[in-house]
C-alpha cells in the first residue's frame, strides 16, 4: 500500500475496499469466454457487406450512440449461421437465437467456429410470409413478371415490417447496421430518424433469414430485440395458450407510451397501452379468437413531444398459437383473416395483394386500355371476384385467375353493384338510364335472383341518387347510400317488399357530412364511412338500433369520401378502407394503418 | 496495490509497444486488468456474476476498437470507462432485483487485511451501497482504483471539480461508518 490520501478516512476506506476485493475471485474461464465471443464477432464482421444507404445510416446512428458505441447488450451475444433449408412443416430453419438467461446473456458459452455459431432449431416466421405456399406464390410471380423484388432485400424487408407490417407508418425508419445482405441470415439494426434534430434513435435489431435455398429465396423477419428491455415470457418460438401472460422488463427510466400487443397472423389479436417505469411488468391477454398458427408478441414505446412521435423501442417475439386447440381444430366456416385481398391497381387491372402488409402478389385481370376494371368485390366464399368492366358490364373472375365471365351487361350504365353472401346468386346494382326526364338521368337500384329469376327495383326520382350498395348477410336486406344535393343518407331496404325510395330504415348520418361505402359483417352490423371533409374520415357501425363510432383517422392523401370503399372481415375484427386517391387503410381495434398497396377499392 | 486495477502505474508491459494485433493486446490486457475490473464492477453492481459478464463485454468491445485505440493506456481507459458505463446500465436493470436479494454472509477475513474485521468491512461496503451512484463511483475509482481526480473525471465524463465535490460528499456520508474502523 503506497498511496496516501488527504482525507483522514481515505486510508480506512481503501483498506476496507481492498480487503473486500480479496474476497472477489473471478471465475477462471473469463479469457476463454472473451476469446470465444471475439471469434464469433470476427466471423460476423467478415460477412458484412454494407450497402451505401446503410453506411450512411450508420453514420447517423453513431451520433445517437455518442463517441463510443458501447452497449451492454452487445450484438455479438447473438449467434448467426447461414442456415437456409426448410423444415418438414414448411417453416424456415434458422440459427439465430441462443437460449438466453433473464439478463440477456447466453445460458452457456457459445460453440465457436469460423462460419458462425452452431445453433439449429425451427424459427417461427413473423413477416411477410406465413408459410411455404406464400413464398412459392411470390417466387412464381417474381420469376414471371419480376414482381415485388423487395423480398430479396433484407433492409427493405426489416424496415417495411415495422412501418407496414406492424403499422408504424408515420415513423422514418432507417437501417443503422446490416449483417444480412449477401448472406442467408443476419441482423438489421433499425432506428427512427427524427427530422427535427436529424438524430437517429436506435430502437431495435431485426433478425432475418432467407426462406428457402435458391437465389430467389425471400427474406423473412423472425423477431426484433431491443437494448434495455426484453420480453421474459413467452419465450421465443414457444407455443402459447389462452390466457396469455406477457411478462417484460424495462431496465430503467419511465417509458412514455408502452404498448404490449399480441398479433394473430396479420392482425392485432389484442393491444394494451401502459405508462410504466423500469422493472418487470405483466399483461394478460385472452386469445379466444386466435385462428392462425403463427403470431408474435410485441412491446413498443413511442415517445411523443413537440407534435412528433418517435418510436423508441420495439421488441418482437414470435410465438405459436398451436396450443389454442379449439380454434386450431375448428376453424370458422369463413376465414377470419384472408391471405389476400384484391384491389384495383394501375393499368386498369385488378391485382391480388398479400393481406399481411399489403405486398403485391399477382395480377388478376389483363391490362385494358378501353374497359377499366374497377370496384372489385370478393364473394364471401373467397372464390369469385366481381368487378365492373367499362361502363355497362359486370364481370367476374375466379380468384385464382383465368378468363373473366360476363355477369350482367345491358343498355344501362352500371354505377355500383353488390352481390350476396354465400350463394352469390343475388345481384343488385345501381343503374343509370338515359336522360328521359329533365336534366338528370333517372337512377334505379335493381336486383335479381339468378336462381329463381325474381327481380325488383327501386326508382330514385331526381334529384335523389343512389350511390353504393351492400347486401346484408340474409341476402334480403339491401343497404343503399343516398344523396340529394349535399344531404347524404343511408337506408336499408327489404327487397321482398320495397318498391319506393322512401321506404326502408333510415340510418342517421351527421348533417353536413357524407356517408358512403356501406359494408356488412357476418352478424348483420352495417359499416360505413362518415366524413366532414377529404381529410378526416370515420368508420361507423349501425347495429340495427344505433350508430357507433369505430375509428377516426387522418388521411395521408386527401380524397373524397364519396367513393370510398369498405370491406369488413366476417367477424368484424378488421376492415379495409380504400380511398379514391389510391390509399388503402387497414382498420383494427380502432387503429388505422396505411398499407403500401397503391391501389383502390380493396376487397377481401 | 494488489493489482493494476484501472490506473496506469507505469508498470506497463515493456513488450506492449510491439503488440501488433488486437488478439495480443487482449491477452495482455486481460492478464493485467481482468481481475481488478471484475472487482471494480462488483463494487458498483454488488453482483459478481453480472460484473464478470460486464467486464467480458468490455473486453470484447475493446478488442473491436483496438484498431482505433492501438495504445495500452488508451485501452485501459477504454476498458475502465466501458465497465463503469455498463455497470451503471446494469445497475438500473437490477434495482428491483437487488431490493429483494439476500445479503451475502460476511467473509472470513483475509490474512493481509485481517486488521479490519469482516463485519466492519461489510458495514463499509453496505454504507457505500447506500451512496448516490456518482459518489459511489468516484469513491470506488479513487480508493480502490487509485485513480487521480483527472483520471476519474475522464472516466466519468465530468469535471475535476465535480469529482472533488462527489468525493467530499461521499466521504462525509461514510465518515461515521469509517470512524468505527479507526
Amino acid at each position: 500500500m503506497s498511496t496516501h490520501y488527504d482525507d483522514p478516512h481515505g486510508d480506512l476506506l481503501a483498506r476496507a475496499l481492498r480487503a473486500e476485493a480479496e474476497s472477489i475471485v473471478p471465475a477462471g474461464d473469463g479469457l476463454t469466454k472473451i476469446r470465444g465471443r471475439v471469434e464469433q464477432r470476427r466471423s460476423r464482421f467478415r460477412w458484412l457487406i454494407p450497402s451505401a444507404s446503410v453506411v450512411t445510416a450508420a453514420a447517423l446512428g453513431g451520433i445517437a450512440f455518442g463517441a463510443y458505441s458501447i452497449s451492454h447488450n452487445d450484438d455479438s451475444l447473438r449467434t448467426q449461421q447461414p442456415a437456409n433449408s426448410q423444415t418438414a412443416s414448411g417453416g424456415p430453419t434458422a440459427s439465430t437465437h441462443p437460449t438466453s438467461t433473464p439478463s440477456g446473456h447466453p445460458a452457456s458459452p457459445p460453440v465457436v467456429s469460423q462460419t458462425g455459431t452452431a445453433f439449429t432449431g425451427d424459427v417461427t416466421p413473423v413477416w411477410p410470409f406465413d408459410n411455404a405456399a406464400q413464398v412459392a406464390s411470390w417466387q412464381q410471380g417474381y420469376a414471371a413478371d419480376g414482381l415485388a423484388p423487395w423480398h430479396l432485400d433484407p433492409v427493405y424487408t426489416a424496415t417495411a415490417f415495422v412501418t407496414r407490417g406492424i403499422g408504424f407508418s408515420g415513423q422514418n425508419v432507417v437501417a443503422v447496421r446490416d449483417t444480412a445482405t449477401g448472406h442467408r441470415s443476419g441482423d438489421v439494426t433499425l432506428g427512427t430518424r427524427t427530422t427535427a434534430s436529424g438524430r437517429t434513435v436506435v430502437f431495435g435489431t431485426a433478425h432475418l433469414i432467407r426462406w428457402g435455398n435458391g437465389a430467389d429465396a425471400p427474406w423473412e423477419v423472425t423477431g426484433i430485440d431491443s437494448t434495455g428491455a426484453r420480453i421474459d415470457s413467452p419465450s421465443r418460438d414457444s407455443s402459447v395458450s389462452s390466457p396469455l401472460t406477457v411478462r417484460y422488463t424495462l431496465d430503467g427510466g419511465a417509458e412514455e407510451n408502452v404498448t404490449v400487443s399480441v398479433h394473430d397472423g396479420d392482425s392485432y389479436a389484442a393491444a394494451k397501452p401502459a405508462v410504466v417505469g423500469g422493472g418487470q411488468h405483466t399483461v394478460t391477454f385472452d386469445l379466444g379468437n386466435v385462428t392462425t398458427t403463427n403470431g408474435y408478441v410485441a412491446v413498443s414505446d413511442v415517445q411523443s413531444g413537440s407534435g412528433t412521435s418517435t418510436l423508441q423501442r420495439l421488441i418482437v417475439t414470435p410465438v405459436r398459437f398451436a396450443a389454442v386447440a379449439v380454434a386450431a381444430s375448428n376453424p370458422p366456416a369463413t376465414q377470419k383473416y384472408p391471405t389476400y385481398f384484391v384491389a384495383a391497381a394501375k393499368d386498369n387491372r385488378l391485382a391480388v395483394y398479400y393481406a399481411k402488409g399489403g405486398g403485391f402478389a399477382r395480377w388478376l385481370t389483363p391490362p385494358s386500355a378501353h374497359w377499366p376494371a374497377s370496384a372489385p368485390y370478393l364473394d364471401s366464399a373467397h372464390e369469385w371476384v366481381y368487378y365492373l368492366a367499362g361502363a355497362d358490364e359486370l364481370r367476374r373472375v375466379h380468384v385464382t385467375g383465368g378468363t373473366p365471365e360476363t355477369v350482367q351487361k345491358g343498355e344501362l350504365q352500371i354505377n355500383a353493384f353488390a352481390v350476396t353472401g354465400a350463394s352469390d346468386e343475388m345481384l343488385a346494382y345501381v343503374a343509370v338510364g338515359a336522360n328521359t326526364n329533365g336534366s338528370q338521368p333517372s337512377m334505379t337500384v335493381q336486383w335479381k335472383d339468378a336462381k329463381t329469376g325474381a327481380a325488383g327495383a327501386i326508382a330514385f326520382p331526381n334529384p335523389a341518387t343512389a350511390e353504393q350498395l351492400a347486401w346484408a348477410p340474409d341476402g334480403r336486406h339491401l343497404a343503399v347510400t343516398t344523396r340529394s344535393g349535399t344531404a347524404w343518407g343511408v337506408r336499408v331496404y327489404d327487397t321482398a317488399t320495397a318498391t319506393t325510395a322512401d321506404q326502408g330504415v333510415a340510418i342517421p348520418c351527421a348533417a353536413g357530412e357524407s356517408c358512403s361505402a356501406p359494408s356488412y359483417d357476418a352478424a348483420g352490423n352495417l359499416y360505413f364511412v362518415q366524413a366532414p371533409d377529404a381529410t378526416t374520415w370515420s368508420l361507423m357501425q349501425w347495429t340495427g338500433t344505433q350508430v357507433k363510432h369505430v375509428s377516426t383517422w387522418t388521411l395521408t392523401t386527401q380524397a373524397s369520401p364519396e367513393t370510398a370503399t369498405v370491406d369488413i372481415t366476417p367477424d368484424a375484427e378488421a376492415a379495409l378502407v380504400g380511398t379514391p386517391a389510391g390509399e388503402t387503410y387497414r382498420i383494427e381495434h380502432g387503429r388505422a394503418t396505411l398499407l403500401p398497396t397503391q391501389a383502390s377499392q380493396p376487397t377481401w | 496495490m494488489i493489482e493494476t486495477v484501472v490506473a496506469d502505474r507505469g508498470g506497463r508491459d515493456p513488450s506492449s509497444a510491439s503488440w501488433t494485433d488486437a488478439d495480443e493486446a487482449l491477452t495482455a490486457l486481460y492478464s493485467a486488468h481482468y481481475r481488478g475490473l471484475v472487482r471494480l464492477a462488483t463494487f458498483l453492481l454488488h453482483d459478481q456474476g453480472s460484473a464478470e459478464e460486464i467486464v467480458q463485454d468490455a473486453f470484447v468491445a475493446m478488442h473491436g476498437a483496438w484498431r482505433r485505440l492501438r495504445d495500452p493506456e488508451k485501452a485501459e481507459a477504454y476498458l475502465r470507462q466501458a465497465v463503469v458505463n455498463r455497470s451503471r446500465s446494469g445497475l438500473r436493470h437490477r434495482k428491483v432485483e437487488a431490493k429483494y436479494a439476500p445479503k451475502p454472509s460476511p467473509d472470513a477475513p483475509s490474512a493481509e487485511y485481517g486488521a479490519i474485521g469482516a463485519l466492519e468491512r461489510r458495514s463499509v461496503i453496505d454504507a457505500l451501497r447506500m451512496l448516490p451512484q456518482r459518489q459511489r463511483e468516484v469513491l470506488v475509482l479513487r480508493y480502490y482504483g487509485d485513480l487521480s481526480e483527472a483520471q476519474i473525471a475522464d472516466t466519468l465524463g465530468i469535471s475535476p471539480g465535480a469529482v472533488k465535490s462527489h468525493a467530499s460528499r461521499g466521504m462525509t456520508a461514510l465518515r461515521s461508518t469509517l470512524e468505527q474502523l479507526s
